[in-house]
């Protein structure tokens, strides 16, 4: 199983309340675990890796002011999705004030897990917008 | 009338105008740190909006972040309450450039006032009297020393830019204004960015008497009575009184008449305090606060009227609708300013308060965000409370407020409240025999 879907399925399973998650197929297996909002991973021997380390999901917090966007009013889809992977620095969603448009970027690379606010919610300083499960190094 | 309000402020002064705002039937908008995410003015709002971490330079006095949350929640005006960014004309300005209402005075007085040397030279012109001293701002010390000399000493070395006391020493002899003078310079560029000082003789036993001011933008204006505010401990007030157990009626009546006077000629809008010295018999005008004072609710008690109200109604450009003929005084009003501090050593004491317990009957008024189960944080102003009392007399006020203190129960924090009941009862406050220097002295023998 290609390392970027068993990070894809974790960021999914990060959004549930399963502690325990077992997938097999021909090409082996992989186990996921959730304790405490840590999620550890167990590929079987045939795969191209072996264990995913404990994973914390990072929070992406609102910096200002704002009606949260998770989408460009000129544009019809979503500026990111949940699952989708990240490089640090990309816009995930924008924070409008009057006419201004402010880009909240993610911090770091990682994988979308969550979207936690609706589109075109008002919210404040510090309100949590996005989960991120962090890329490993 | 506007459509939304949005207060930028906290604590029991953000209540006092949710308060306002909902008899008018006006929505209103909660601004508040994080630190503040449970306070009850966030909870009393209609809408809230966290605008920053604690520290107040980041969400309080953050620009940026109050005009934000009043373009993202539609409101068409800001009261700023007092303190925080009440006094910043170009917060003021700001507010106007965005289409907003600035529920105050027009930023040019707000900046005339909060410059002292410019709103002396203001008053001088106006004809009210002033504090002998320097016509403005001292070139030099040498001058310092001339006009010293002439008004005699003790003189008093003030901050152009100054407040609470800072930016100001005291010369008692000759030998000490030099010293006085490096330092109030020394401190105004410090705490202001500006060094600008002026001279003004110390008056050795002066009372505090303030007097409430409104004005509308048809040039209508009237005053609402004085307050002796005389009790102070380094330069903040702890116990307000309306009336002054000083004055006369008819003294009231001619420095009204000067000031009402006075702030027509100014063109003044709003609300505005003109602060005044008063001794043996003589007034001498200090300075002039552009903003909603404290202290506020003793007029509010002796007059009947909603100031917060009259704020909002005159900032939407409606006449006062009334003259002084109309304003009358009834019985006498006190507050005592319930600080979150130890009433020994005034050190301030944050923290969780478990119970909550205020006082009640007639002529009693509260103002204050405590409950039980609040946290009273550390970043802010220790003042968690007001107690009010009005009576039909100064005797049956005093009676009042000595059984309301009695009453109040705050558990979990300590409070000044045991000072104000030692106040209370000390035979110069019972007497009021007292100036702004006996406080000091009261707390240094207790």
């Amino acid at each position: 199983m290609p390392l970027q879907h068993v990070g894809q399925i974790s960021a999914w399973f990060a959004g549930t309340d399963i502690a325990l998650l077992e997938l097999r197929g021909p090409g082996g297996s992989l186990t996921l675990r959730q304790h405490h909002g840590s999620i550890t991973a167990d590929l079987d021997e045939n795969a191209s890796c072996t264990a995913m380390p404990p994973a914390v999901l990072d929070v992406v917090t609102a910096a200002s002011v704002g009606v949260f966007l998770h989408r460009h009013p000129l544009h019809e889809a979503p500026l990111v999705r949940v699952g989708e992977r990240m490089q640090a620095g990309r816009t995930l969603g924008l924070l409008r004030i009057g006419a201004l448009l402010l880009p909240v970027a993610a911090p770091r690379s990682g994988i979308v897990a969550g979207v936690l606010v609706a589109h075109d919610t008002m919210v404040g300083f510090g309100a949590r917008l996005f989960e991120l499960l962090p890329l490993q190094p | 009338m506007f459509h939304k309000i949005l207060i930028a402020n906290r604590g029991e002064i953000a209540l006092r105008i949710e308060r306002a705002c909902r008899e008018m039937g006006i929505p209103t908008v909660a601004v508040h740190s994080t630190a503040d995410a449970e306070a009850m003015h966030v909870r009393l709002a209609d809408e809230s909006v966290c605008i920053g971490p604690p520290a107040a330079r980041d969400s309080y006095l953050n620009v940026p972040a109050i005009l934000s949350a009043a373009a993202i929640t539609g409101a068409d005006a800001i009261h700023p309450g007092y303190g925080f960014l009440s006094e910043n004309a170009s917060f003021a300005e700001m507010v106007e450039a965005h289409g907003l209402t600035f529920i105050g005075p027009s930023p040019a007085h707000i900046r005339m006032m909060g410059d002292k040397i410019a709103a002396k030279a203001a008053m001088r012109s106006l004809g009210v009297p002033l504090v002998a001293g320097s016509d403005g701002e001292l070139a030099d010390l040498d001058e310092a020393r001339r006009v010293a000399a002439q008004v005699g000493y003790p003189v008093l070395i003030k901050a152009a830019a100054g407040g609470g006391g800072r930016g100001m020493k005291v010369a008692t002899v000759p030998d000490e204004l030099d010293e006085a003078w490096h330092v109030a310079r020394t401190e105004a560029r410090t705490a202001f960015g500006n060094d600008a000082v002026y001279l003004e003789k110390c008056l050795d036993r002066p009372r505090h008497i303030e007097l409430q001011m409104l004005a509308d933008a048809h040039n209508n204006v009237v005053h609402f009575g004085e307050r002796d505010c005389s009790l102070q401990r380094r330069h903040q007030k702890l116990l307000e009184e309306a009336g002054s157990p000083a004055l006369t009626a008819a003294q009231r009546d001619a420095l009204g008449a000067t000031a009402t006077a006075a702030l027509s000629r100014l063109g003044y809008r709003n609300v505005g305090t003109m602060e005044f010295l008063y001794q043996d018999g003589q007034f001498a005008f200090i300075e002039m606060n552009t903003r909603l004072q404290v202290e506020h609710p003793v007029t509010e008690m002796v007059c009947g009227v909603d100031m917060v109200r009259e704020q909002i109604r005159i900032a939407t450009g409606s006449p006062l609708g009334y003259g002084q003929a109309d304003i009358h005084f009834s019985g006498h009003a006190i507050e005592c300013r319930i600080n979150a501090e130890d009433p020994d050593t005034f050190i301030p004491t944050p923290g969780l308060v478990t119970a909550f317990h205020a006082p009640g009957g007639l002529g009693v008024r509260v103002d204050s965000a405590l409950y039980a189960g609040c946290v009273v944080p550390p970043y802010y102003d220790s003042m968690v409370a007001k107690l009010i009392v009005h009576a039909p007399s100064r005797p049956e006020a005093i009676a009042r407020l000595r059984r309301s203190l009695a009453e109040f129960a705050v558990v979990g924090i300590q409070t000044t409240v045991p000072l104000h009941q030692r106040i209370v009862d000390a035979p110069e406050f019972i007497a009021g025999d007292y100036t702004v220097h006996w406080l000091e002295e009261f707390v240094s023998r207790h």
